[in-house]
């Protein structure tokens, strides 16, 4: 932490001095340090030609086929992202930028009612194998996201919102029109993902995808069992592979993209656990990781390690504390807003995130980070977080709420108030969160027990609401327009906490129609705002993330806004060539 | 003899069913994998999973059907509309993780893994502990004896993750002084390496070294024990010390008379060893990063696959009443006052 203090200095000192024209010769290369200022282009250089780069991942996949939900995780993605067709990525800065190796130009809206969205594909844009991406593959990924029997038989789609409103793909050249059905909109309609696999492989493995939907459940499943070797749409090519275990690329020399790719190999192999990750980067058995994780040991031993460059910043998922508007007790809004009033979070940060973070910083909105140009702080004002307990206090006894000799709350029924807070137990953030919310809840009267959950729990804990308060975290990235439907609208079946606001479901539902992504980011705030008035949702902080590389890497750096994390630009990955 | 092993493979059966009942029964009763895995697809894909996609998870792997259905398909597979489950059919049930896993394929290789590390240790543990008790007993209470003693009980008394752990930080220190890469911490090969038998033996054994020895010294102290105990025993016997006053030299006493007895304990102790030591590999793996069978047990478990963990719990189960059974023979055949009816 200390390091990442000299650095701000240093990076200071050395502004200054090239401000007045002095040091010029002095200047240092590029690296991760200078993460925090320039995200999207820090440890920067220029490459050698060859050499191998070795990326610890550290969890594993199953299955190859991302759009199945048996196969589909983070690391799968992250496992395919040399060749996978992915329409573009967001930078750490959260500009998208377009998958250069298949678009000739941006996403075009030709129509608004129904909406039609048309691609223009890049001359030149091919598998690998010497076929051309073509309309096929467009309406083969269409398929098998489309949740219809009709044209997948037995498919299961990890997330089906788009493809099952899709109403027709049509192609002409290099050109392809998407066109949906009328109850689909979205403003974020130009980062739809648009391909997956090839169709054509799909039939030369003998299945008629297009006239019979078994087939194409069937062509999912071999896309699922079987490794992506001898095609690919992106920089490199699979050479080896094993599910869960590792992937070996090399450069792919059909590739499209203006990008050179400088690498002879690039392996990612599965190592899970930090202790193991950094004791590989030590013995430079691995050149590199952005684990999902970060602990104060960790970092101590990667200040010890010659030869590797670290960051820590804060990461895509962030953490907040939930309330169940369904419980006996918080249904009253009044009691939630006193609950969430009396929770310290500058003080859960202190001794959490900024353990690790030093900048770690509050987050106050539940949509949009803090440096989003779209950020608004809809918190603070409303005391939510605060840790204030007189402030607390003094709604509750508004409300008619007492407190009895022993200090204890009771209800304007004379009922005590005691809750239950679940957490789930391997996170040590979450365990110390919850530890400090019982002690502010404590000195508010409430008597809060503390029941952790095991991981594999999590899911059916949510869903069937077994919870009064409950801590866990949400990935993020920076969209928005699903997000606050899946957060907040009454059908959504993760609004794990029941919130049922007839207002908020409007202002939901304007933002699901609305194609303009400035007015989306408006009604965004405003449903932002409501929830916060709702007493539903606590912001804590969005989670710290490492990145550590060997100092030989260039271009190497981590991207909170990608499900790739650092993997998102490995077209310019190199090794140093000083 | 012959009777007496089938006796107990029958009496092993009623045992190995009882076990899965109740297992089969806490493993249901305690997770939903289903619920957690549409959680974590929603967590992933920022959207809602579609209900036919839950339906149809739901259906794979049978949580539509109630316990005691389950539990029935699991074994015998009647009633199976999928054609994945059936115990008795060879069939080992779907994976939480998709059609890609075929539970069987993943516990065959992965017991080879386990196996590898388990036999060289157990082994290795075997023949340090005879040697070790054999020594101590010879030289009991000398400074020897002593020693092995303390290092014998410093063993035991340290817990296998912590052992494992030390060891570990100890190669990477080594590697660092001499540096080299001689002693791999992470994995069991070489990334995608591919080559013969011994090809991949020698590729193997820089990764095999440190957790041997981890998994080693946690077997071997409580067997040094029963040598040193075993051998003093056998030393202050009878026929030994007959043997000496007939003049036979004290080495060949040693060799001929003492030892050979003072072996029986350990050597019907060894394949309970052995199934005991798949169980602490369960630590070690996850340590070092082993694909075996050990850390694919913690897995299903964390992942509540609940037929991966079933494929482990059998396995395990028959690996110890084998190595129970195993151990009952080995006492009638190295020990002639022992006969099975």
């Amino acid at each position: 932490m200390e390091r990442h203090h000299k650095a701000a200095v240093t990076i200071a000192a050395c502004t200054a001095l090239a401000l007045t024209g002095c040091g010029a010769g002095d200047q240092r290369p590029s690296d991760l340090e200078d993460c925090e200022f320039e995200p999207a282009t820090c440890n920067s250089g220029e490459r050698a030609d060859g050499g191998e780069i070795t990326w610890a991942l550290d969890g594993s996949w199953t299955g190859w086929n991302p759009t199945m939900a048996s196969d589909n995780n983070a690391y799968l993605s992250s496992a395919l992202t040399g060749m996978w067709p992915a329409t573009g990525q967001f930078d750490p800065e959260g500009e998208y930028v377009l998958n250069e190796g298949l678009f000739a130009s941006e996403p075009r809206l030709t129509s608004e009612s129904p909406m039609t969205v048309e691609y223009t594909l890049k001359d030149g844009a091919n598998w690998g194998d010497g076929h051309e991406v073509g309309v096929d593959d467009f309406i083969y990924h269409w398929y098998s996201i489309s949740a219809d029997d009709d044209r997948c038989a037995g498919c299961t789609p990890a997330s089906a919102d788009r493809g099952s409103a899709v109403e027709s793909i049509t192609g002409s050249g290099r050109t392809v029109t998407v066109t949906y059905d009328d109850t689909y909109s979205s403003a974020e309609w130009q980062y739809a993902e648009v391909l997956s696999f090839p169709a054509h492989i799909a039939e030369d493995q003998g299945f008629d995808w297009k006239n019979d939907p078994r087939d194409m459940a069937d062509s999912q499943t071999w896309f699922s069992e079987n490794a992506p070797i001898g095609w690919s749409a992106g920089p490199y090519t699979v050479t080896d592979a094993e599910a869960g275990q590792y992937v070996v690329y090399e450069p792919n020399p059909d590739w499209a993209g203006e990008t050179e790719v400088t690498l002879d190999k690039l392996i990612f192999q599965v190592m899970e656990g930090l202790d193991a990750i950094v004791t590989e980067m030590r013995q430079g058995t691995i050149d590199g990781a952005s684990p999902v994780s970060v602990d104060v040991d960790t970092i101590t031993r990667l200040e010890d390690t010659d030869d590797v460059d670290y960051r820590v910043a804060a990461g895509p998922s962030w953490e907040h504390i939930d309330l169940n508007t369904r419980g006996d007790l918080l249904s009253d809004p009044v009691l939630r807003s006193a609950v969430l009033i009396a929770i310290d979070v500058e003080d859960i940060i202190s001794r959490t995130a900024s353990l690790v973070q030093f900048d770690a910083e509050r987050r106050l909105n539940h949509l949009f980070r803090n440096d989003s140009p779209n950020f608004t702080d809809h918190l603070s004002a409303t005391g939510q977080g605060s840790g204030d307990i007189e402030l607390a206090a003094g709604i509750l006894e508004d409300a008619g709420y007492t407190w009895d000799d022993g200090g204890r709350l009771l209800t304007p029924d004379g009922e005590e108030v005691a809750l239950d807070y679940r957490y789930t137990e391997s996170k040590s953030i979450r365990k110390t969160t919850a530890q400090l919310a019982q002690a502010n809840l404590t000195d508010l009267g409430i008597d809060v027990t503390l029941d952790p959950i095991a991981d594999a729990d999590l899911g059916s804990v949510l869903f069937g609401g077994e919870f009064d308060i409950v801590n866990f975290g949400w990935s993020t990235d920076p969209t928005f327009v699903d997000g606050a439907s899946q957060y907040w609208d009454s059908e959504s079946s993760s609004n794990f906490g029941g919130l049922d606001d007839p207002e908020l479901d409007a202002v939901l539902d304007e933002l699901g129609d609305t194609l303009d992504r400035a007015r989306a980011a408006e009604l965004a705030n405003q449903a932002v705002e409501m929830a916060v008035d709702d007493a539903y949702v606590l912001p804590i902080v969005d989670s710290p993330v490492a990145i550590m590389v060997s100092d030989r890497l260039v271009n190497v750096r981590d991207n909170w806004a990608s499900q790739q994390r650092a993997m998102y630009n490995v077209a310019e990955w190199g090794v140093s060539e000083s | 003899m012959v009777v007496f092993i089938i006796r107990r493979v029958l009496v092993m059966i009623p045992v190995l069913i009882g076990a899965t009942i109740l297992s089969f029964l806490l493993v249901d009763l305690t997770n939903d994998p289903v619920q957690q895995q549409v959680f974590e697809i929603q967590q992933s894909t920022g959207e809602p999973v579609p209900q036919s996609t839950v339906d149809a998870l739901e259906a794979n792997l049978y949580y539509d059907r109630s316990i005691p259905e389950r539990y029935w398909l699991w074994l015998t597979g009647i009633g199976d509309t999928n054609g994945d489950i059936g115990l008795l059919q060879g069939k080992w049930g779907p994976s939480i993780e998709g059609s890609a896993t075929d539970i069987g394929q993943e516990i065959t290789d992965r017991f080879a893994v386990t196996l590898r590390l388990v036999l060289f240790a157990t082994i290795a543990s075997i023949g340090l502990a005879i040697l070790t008790g054999v020594i101590s007993a010879v030289k009991q209470y000398s400074k020897l004896d002593y020693t092995l003693t303390f290092i014998g009980f410093l063993a035991l008394a340290m817990p296998i993750f912590w052992l494992a752990s030390l060891l570990k930080e100890a190669a990477v220190q080594t590697n660092d002084a001499l540096g080299t890469n001689l002693f791999k911490t992470y994995g069991s090969g070489t990334t995608g390496f591919k080559g013969n038998g011994w090809e991949l033996f020698v590729d193997a054994l820089p990764y095999l070294i440190v957790p041997t020895i981890a998994l080693m010294l946690g077997g071997y102290a409580a067997m040094s024990r029963y040598q040193r105990a075993s051998m003093l025993e056998v030393m202050n016997s009878d026929y030994v010390r007959l043997a000496r006053a007939k003049g036979v030299r004290n080495r060949t006493v040693m060799r001929r008379h003492a030892l050979r007895t003072a072996l029986i304990p350990v050597a019907t102790f060894a394949p309970l060893g052995l199934a005991t030591a798949m169980g602490g590999a369960i630590v070690t793996e996850s340590i070092f990063g082993w694909r075996g069978l050990g850390a694919y047990s913690l897995k299903a478990i964390q992942d509540g696959d609940s037929f991966a963990v079933m494929a482990y719990l059998l396995i395990s189960g028959v690996v110890v009443l084998t190595g129970i059974l195993v151990s009952d023979l080995l006492y009638g055949v190295l020990d002639p006052r022992i006969r099975y009816e």
